[in-house]
C-alpha cells in the first residue's frame, strides 16, 4: 500500500471559484454574543481550506505541510484545557467558544464549509480527547496533555472492529495477563482516523466478560505490537481511515485509563460518553459541506430555472432546520443532557441532506459535472463518509424507533435514566438521559 | 427489532472475513469492452475508438492499471475525436441500453456481496442478514434492480438518465448498508462511483438530443 493509501493521486487541480462562504449568522441559527464571534471567527479561518483540501485528497499526509494554516491550530485549541491552551496564537474568546459541543459544532460546520477533509486531517486530541477528559486520573491526563502540545500530535480513537463495527458492547479486541502478569493487547480494528500517522491514542478492548469489562488503553504507536495501514477510501481522505493491527502488545498499568474509577464509570461509559458527543461534530461538517455545495451551484449556474432554484432552496430550508436541531442536540450535551436518539437522527438527516445535495448538484450543473467541477466531484465522495462515522444511518434509525417507542423523542419525555445501566446496556438505543 | 432467521443460501461463503474486498466487478474493464462491442471493434485490445457522450466527451478505462495513470476509480475522461464524433446515431443508443445494463450488473454483483458480507457480521449474537432493517434496505434495492430490468430499453436520454438515477440510489442503499467497507476505493464504493460518472457525463438528465 502506497502513502496516499493506495488509490491513484488525481492531478494537481486549482478550483476556479470565488470563495464566499455567508456572512453569519447562518440561516437557523441563534447562538450568544460569543458563538456568534467563534461563527465569524471561523468563517474567516476557512478562507485557503478549500486548495489545502485539494492538496490532502491527493495526497493525505499534504497535511504535514499546512499546518501553518490558522484553521488546522485552531481547531484543536477548544480541546485542549485552558492552561495547554496556545495563547498568543488564537484569540481567547473563540478558543473559549469552541470548547463546547455547541461550539464544536459551530466550528465544525464553518470549516467544514472550506474542507472537511482538512479538518479532519489536522492534529490534536480529537475524540481522543474527549476518552481522557471523560476517564483519565490526574497523572494520565497530565502525561496526555503534555504529549498533545509540546509537537503536532495526532491522535487516535480505536473502537470499531472488522467483525463488529462500532458496538462498544460486542468488541473482540483483548486485553488479557500474559504468563508473568503483565496485561497484553490482541486485536484489530478498523476504519480509524489518523490511526496509521497517529503517535498516540485509545484503544477499546475486552478485560472480562459483560458490559463493566471493558476497558479503554491508551497507546503509543510507537509500542512493539501496534501496526497500523491507511485503507484506500472513495473520499474525505484527510480522515486517513486506517485499519489497526495489534499483537501481543503489552500495556502498563498507568496506560489503563479511569484505574481509578469503578469499572461502571470505565471503557464502556468512556465509549459511549465520546460516540454521543462526536455525533453534533459531524453533524456540523454535513452542514457546511450542505451550504458549500449549495453556494457553488448557485454560483456556477446563476441564471438557474426557477424550478431548479426552489430544488436548491428546498435543500437550504432543511439544512436550516437540521442547524437549529444540531444546535439544539449540542447545547443539551453542553448542560448535561444526552438525548440519543435524536443526537443520532440528526446526524444521520445531515449526513443524508449533505449527500442528496451532492447529487442534485451533478444534476443542476449539467452533463459531466463531476469531471468539470473537480471541488463538486471531491465533495459528491466526501459527503458519503458521514453515513456511517459516529454510527451508520440504519443504527440512527433503530434507535429512533426505539425512542419513539419509549415515547420521549418527539419531546415531553420520561423522567431521565443513566444511559449506561447494568441491565441494559446499548450504544445504539439509549433514551433522553443525563451525561 | 428483532433478529429473523435467515436460511443459509446455496454458495453462500461460511465465513468470509469481513473488510476482505469482494471480486471486483471491473467496471472500466467492462466499459471498454462495451466501447469495443458496440464498435464492432473487439478484436482484442484497447478499442481504437469509443463512443462520445452528447458533449463530446469519452469516458474509457484508464490504461495504467499501476494507479500513475491521470484517472481514478479506474477512469480516464477526454475529448472525443473527429472519429469518435462522427458514430451514428443507433451506435450511440445501443451503447447507452449498454451502459445502463452495465449498471444493473454492478449493482446486482454488489447485491450479492453486500448478502455475503452481512450474514458473516455479527450483533447482538446474530448475524446483520437477520436485522429487519438490513433484510429491507436489501429487499428495496433488490426491487429496485427488478424493476430497472423489466423496463426494457429507456425511450430518449430523458429515460435513461432517470434509469441510471434509480440505480444510483439503489447503489447508495447497499453501500449505507455496508458501513464503512462501503466506502473504500477499492471494493463496491469505488467502482459505483465510476458507474454514478459514467451516468453523470453519458446520460445526464436535461441533455435530450
Amino acid at each position: 500500500m502506497s502513502d496516499t493509501g493506495g488509490l491513484a493521486a488525481p492531478p494537481a487541480v486549482t478550483y476556479p471559484t470565488v470563495y464566499a462562504p455567508p456572512a453569519a449568522p447562518l440561516a437557523g441559527t441563534d447562538l450568544d454574543p460569543p458563538l456568534r464571534a467563534l461563527d465569524r471567527h471561523c468563517r474567516e479561518l476557512s478562507e485557503g481550506m478549500r486548495e489545502a483540501g485539494a492538496a490532502v485528497d491527493r495526497d493525505p499526509d499534504a497535511i504535514a505541510g499546512l499546518l501553518h494554516l490558522p484553521a488546522v491550530g485552531f481547531q484543536a485549541q477548544g480541546s485542549l484545557p485552558p492552561e495547554y491552551r496556545d495563547t498568543g496564537a488564537h484569540p481567547a474568546g473563540p478558543v473559549q467558544a469552541s470548547a463546547s459541543s455547541l461550539g464544536w459544532a459551530v466550528t465544525a460546520e464553518r470549516l467544514a464549509y472550506g474542507d472537511a477533509g482538512v479538518l479532519l486531517a489536522c492534529p490534536g486530541p480529537s475524540l481522543s480527547g474527549l476518552a481522557v477528559e471523560a476517564l483519565a486520573d490526574d497523572a494520565q491526563r497530565t502525561a496526555y496533555y503534555e504529549r498533545v502540545t509540546s509537537a503536532p500530535t495526532w491522535t487516535f480513537f480505536g473502537l470499531t472492529e472488522p467483525r463488529k463495527g462500532s458496538a462498544a458492547m460486542e468488541l473482540e479486541t483483548s486485553l488479557a495477563p500474559d504468563d508473568d502478569g503483565t496485561l497484553v493487547l490482541n486485536g484489530e480494528k478498523r476504519y480509524v482516523g489518523t490511526a496509521a500517522r497517529a503517535q498516540t491514542g485509545v484503544v477499546f478492548c475486552r478485560r472480562a466478560p459483560g458490559p463493566w469489562g471493558i476497558e479503554a488503553v491508551l497507546l503509543d504507536t510507537a509500542q512493539q505490537g501496534f501496526e497500523a495501514e491507511l485503507l484506500p477510501m472513495v473520499g474525505l481522505r484527510g480522515a486517513r481511515i486506517s485499519h489497526i493491527r495489534l499483537t501481543d502488545l503489552r500495556v502498563r498499568p498507568e496506560q489503563v485509563l479511569g484505574r481509578h474509577r469503578p469499572p461502571s464509570r470505565r471503557g464502556l461509559y468512556g465509549a459511549l460518553h465520546v460516540l454521543y458527543r462526536g455525533r453534533p461534530g459531524i453533524a456540523g461538517m454535513a452542514l457546511g459541506v450542505t451550504q458549500a455545495v449549495c453556494d457553488y451551484t448557485a454560483a456556477h449556474r446563476p441564471a438557474m430555472p426557477a424550478s431548479a432554484r426552489g430544488r436548491l432552496d428546498g435543500v437550504l430550508d432543511r439544512a436550516a432546520a437540521l442547524r437549529r436541531l444540531v444546535h439544539t442536540v449540542a447545547g443539551e450535551i453542553d448542560h448535561g443532557v444526552v438525548d440519543v436518539p435524536r443526537i443520532g437522527a440528526v446526524k444521520s438527516r445531515a449526513a443524508a441532506l449533505a449527500e442528496e445535495t451532492t447529487l442534485l448538484a451533478a444534476e443542476l450543473l449539467g452533463p459531466a459535472s463531476l469531471i468539470e467541477h473537480p471541488w463538486l466531484e471531491k465533495a459528491y465522495r466526501d459527503v458519503r463518509a458521514f453515513e456511517y462515522m459516529e454510527g451508520t444511518g440504519a443504527v440512527h434509525r433503530l434507535s429512533v424507533f426505539h425512542g419513539l417507542v419509549k415515547g420521549d423523542l418527539l419531546g415531553s419525555g420520561p423522567v431521565p435514566e443513566p444511559y449506561v445501566t447494568p441491565a441494559g446496556v446499548s450504544a445504539r438505543a439509549g433514551g433522553r438521559s443525563a451525561g | 427489532m428483532s433478529p429473523t432467521a435467515v436460511p443459509t443460501r446455496p454458495g453462500q461463503q461460511a465465513d468470509p472475513a469481513p473488510g476482505v474486498p469482494p471480486a471486483p466487478f471491473g467496471f472500466p474493464r467492462r466499459l471498454d469492452a462495451l466501447h469495443a462491442q458496440v464498435l464492432r471493434e473487439d478484436a482484442g485490445g484497447p478499442p481504437a475508438r469509443r463512443v462520445p457522450s452528447p458533449e463530446g466527451l469519452v469516458l474509457l478505462a484508464a490504461a495504467d492499471p499501476d494507479g500513475s495513470s491521470p484517472g481514478r476509480f479506474g477512469l480516464a475522461c477526454r475529448p472525443a475525436t473527429p472519429e469518435e464524433l462522427a458514430v451514428p446515431a443507433p451506435a450511440r443508443a445501443a451503447f447507452g441500453a449498454g451502459l445502463l445494463a452495465l449498471h444493473c450488473d454492478l449493482v446486482e454483483h454488489t447485491l450479492r456481496h453486500a448478502l455475503d458480507h452481512l450474514a458473516a457480521r455479527t450483533s447482538g449474537g446474530a448475524d446483520l442478514l437477520s436485522r429487519q432493517l438490513v433484510q429491507a434496505g436489501l429487499a428495496d434495492a433488490a426491487l429496485a434492480l427488478l424493476e430497472e430490468r423489466a423496463g426494457g430499453p429507456p425511450a430518449g436520454q430523458d429515460a435513461l438518465a432517470r434509469a441510471h438515477l434509480r440505480l444510483v440510489a439503489a447503489g447508495r442503499t447497499l453501500l449505507r448498508l455496508l458501513g464503512a467497507s462501503g466506502f473504500l476505493a477499492d471494493g463496491p464504493g469505488g467502482e459505483l462511483h465510476a458507474a454514478e460518472i459514467a451516468a453523470n457525463v453519458y446520460a445526464h438528465p436535461g441533455t435530450e438530443g
